[in-house]
């Protein structure tokens, strides 16, 4: 099994997606030559061409409509958005247009969609490029939201992404892109709403999204040395998000950890703990916790911007806390 | 005839409206198209002018009330002597309780004073009583409002075994309630045994040296016994000291994942007058006393944790190895 980064597991989910329909064809800011600035679809346009791998002026919204209409009339768009900042700019394509047409058509027509955007902060690019803003999206039914948290998933989930015949927003880790990870050699596809547990445990269960999933493996090592024995699961898609793992580790350890990058209020974590509370409760012997980004804009000071997302060791501190049974109101 | 304040229709679809401030009190002179109070509707808050000119009174409605379209609020009388106190109907029967009479007026201030005072009274009586049995309330330790601090889990597990968290309280568990604090907690009955060993030999071994503690033999052989008897059960064994300090004897074994375990705890009572020790708490309490040429070992245990057949066995195994200590070696 070969150890390959963030970024060619994506490449070669597109490539090989590409290879096998010649429906699929990439779009976006600097796609074809440049590779993006992530390098991430580097060597793509020399084997499918302009015609399929085509670069667009700055014009998010222009050419997010024109792959919705694309998606629409059999082909199957991969959007490139440079950065998951800029899912403002296509809010009206994406949660008005691309969600609602097979409802609005009465089954009658797909929107076949993936939009590859990323998200993460602490890699010093400052309040309008570091936002992690999936929540944003998955509220909006319609919308299929998958956050891979190495190359393994990155590649499994694009190319499940693909072959949807829903609008899909994958959401890449921009600090991961270098990241390592093994991957089969043969294809394979990962399924959406499938969760994965990744270490098993019995005192404590701490969900990561994303990069968080590493945050929260760093954490259970470090709780393993006082004896807490933690549960890492990671979630994969948050639409639709995999109750039963969840809340099956949860009755199992009592507590839980909930950590993403996104914003805390209103966010993710939000809501996965608000299901664990919901349906897990007369399981529960401690207060689930939430850790997502601090609700500020995430400043560009490297020093203020490390403070603002979870950290490992803050992951572990909170989860000593409910596992020692202090009294907790709010962390 | 006295002019009737009604409450005026101030939108298209509104039907009732709340009086918020008077801006004329009662028995003043009210001049035509002068505002006499404010209301307030689901929309907006404004002033209602008199239509008439006069002296305002009767007032028939409280402030903050919602009043329906329509309802009389107050009138608005040409002479003095008709003004009507306040909420009062305002028919002729009434005008002799008319306060136009200044005497008449200051009787009725007393007594609404004096009622004040009495209701007043009556508050700080009341209060009195409250605080009395609030104070009762946290010298019982109980009361049935008093809201237990637990997690969801611990509720549920104490309500699967019958245990009554405030008592459980009263004894000592601090809150928030855990699970873990009432997992060992087991609502099953107590039971007793109790062996009488001679002395001879043990004294006799612990006189050769002078560091051997008589908690932690006994322990020893506790562990000894519980080890032949059930090899497939874990035993904790815990030596409890008078002064309440408990400490986890140090050869215990660890127990593998998952499997049966059992605490036991041994207090050693030869050096005192004290011939047995039992919390009263559902626990396995072992405890060791001394007296002419004896030893008395009293177990008080638990049968969700040891069955009385398994605890006969274990008391007399341990009453053997005590009497004769060389089986503690075999």
């Amino acid at each position: 099994m070969p150890e390959i980064t963030l970024s060619q597991a994506v490449n070669q989910a597109i490539a090989e997606e590409m290879r096998r329909d010649s429906n699929v064809f990439l779009i976006g800011e600097d796609v074809a030559e440049a590779g993006t600035p992530f390098k991430v679809t580097s060597g793509l346009v020399e084997e499918f061409s302009t015609e399929r791998v085509i670069d667009t002026p700055i014009s998010e919204p222009g050419f997010m409509g024109l792959a919705v209409g694309a998606a629409m009339t059999g082909s199957r768009p991969i959007v490139d958005l440079m950065f998951g900042d800029f899912l403002f700019l296509v809010m009206d394509q994406l949660c008005n247009q691309a969600a609602k047409i097979h409802y609005m058509s009465g089954g009658k027509l797909n929107v076949p969609l993936v939009l590859r955007t990323n998200l993460g902060a602490t890699r010093r690019s400052a309040a309008q490029h570091s936002q992690s803003l999936h929540a944003l999206v998955a509220h909006v039914p319609g919308l299929k939201v998958a956050m891979p948290s190495s190359a393994y998933e990155a590649k499994g989930l694009l190319k499940t992404a693909i072959r949807d015949n829903n609008p899909v927003v994958i959401f890449e880790d921009k600090l991961m892109y270098q990241d390592k990870a093994f991957v089969p050699d043969e294809e394979y596809l990962l399924p959406f709403g499938e969760a994965a547990i990744l270490k098993e445990g019995r005192d404590v269960t701490l969900i990561g999204t994303s990069s968080m999933r590493q945050v929260c493996e760093r954490a259970a090592i470090l709780l393993d040395k006082d004896g807490i024995n933690a549960e890492v699961i990671d979630p994969r898609t948050i639409v639709p998000l995999d109750e039963n793992t969840i809340l099956n580790s949860v009755k199992k350890t009592s507590r839980a950890v909930v950590v993403d990058e996104g914003h805390q209020n209103f966010g993710t974590t939000a809501e996965i703990a608000s299901r664990i509370s919901e349906k897990a409760f007369y399981y529960l012997d401690a207060p689930v916790i939430r850790m997502g980004a601090m609700d500020v804009p995430i400043p560009f000071s490297p020093v203020l911007e490390d403070l603002t997302v979870p950290t490992a060791e803050r992951v572990a501190e909170n989860a000593r806390k409910i596992v020692s049974g202090e009294l907790v109101h709010a962390l | 005839m006295p002019y009737e304040i009604k409450m005026p229709q101030l939108g298209m679809n509104q039907d009732s409206a709340t009086i918020v401030t008077w801006l004329k009190n009662v028995g003043e002179k009210v001049n035509k198209g002068d505002p006499v109070f404010e209301v307030e509707t689901d929309k907006a808050t404004m002033e209602v002018e008199a239509q008439a000119s006069g002296y305002l009174s009767a007032i028939q409605v409280e402030l903050g009330v919602e009043v329906p379209v329509g309802n009389l609020i107050a009138t608005i009388v040409e002479n003095k002597k008709d003004i009507l106190k306040s909420i009062e109907e305002p028919n002729s029967d009434n005008k002799n309780q008319s306060v136009a009479d200044e005497g008449s007026k200051i009787d009725h201030e007393t007594i609404t004073e004096k009622s004040n005072e009495v209701t007043h009274e009556i508050g700080d009586r009341s209060f009195k009583i409250d605080t009395i049995s609030k104070d009762l309330s946290k010298k019982t330790g109980s009361s049935p409002n008093e809201k237990v601090l637990a997690s969801p889990k611990a509720k549920v597990i104490a309500v699967e075994r019958g245990l009554d968290m405030r008592r459980l309280i009263a004894r000592g568990l601090n809150e928030p309630i855990h699970s873990a604090d009432i997992m060992g907690l087991q609502s099953g009955e107590q039971a007793q045994l109790m062996a009488v060993v001679q002395d001879r030999l043990l004294l006799e071994l612990i006189q050769t040296s002078e560091d051997i503690d008589k908690g932690n033999i006994f322990a020893s052989f506790l562990l000894g016994s519980w080890h032949f008897l059930f090899p497939d059960k874990f035993l904790h064994v815990q030596i409890n000291k008078l002064d309440g300090s408990v400490s986890l004897f140090k050869e215990n074994i660890l127990p593998d994942e998952g499997a049966e375990e059992v605490i036991v705890s041994i207090i050693n009572l030869c050096d005192t007058r004290l011939f047995s020790y039992s919390s009263g708490q559902n626990g396995n309490v072992l405890s060791v006393s001394h007296s002419n040429d004896t030893f008395i070992l009293n177990f008080s245990f638990n049968v969700a944790d040891i069955k009385l057949q398994e605890a006969a066995f274990l008391l007399n195994e341990l009453a053997e190895r005590v009497e004769d200590p060389i089986r503690q070696l075999i």
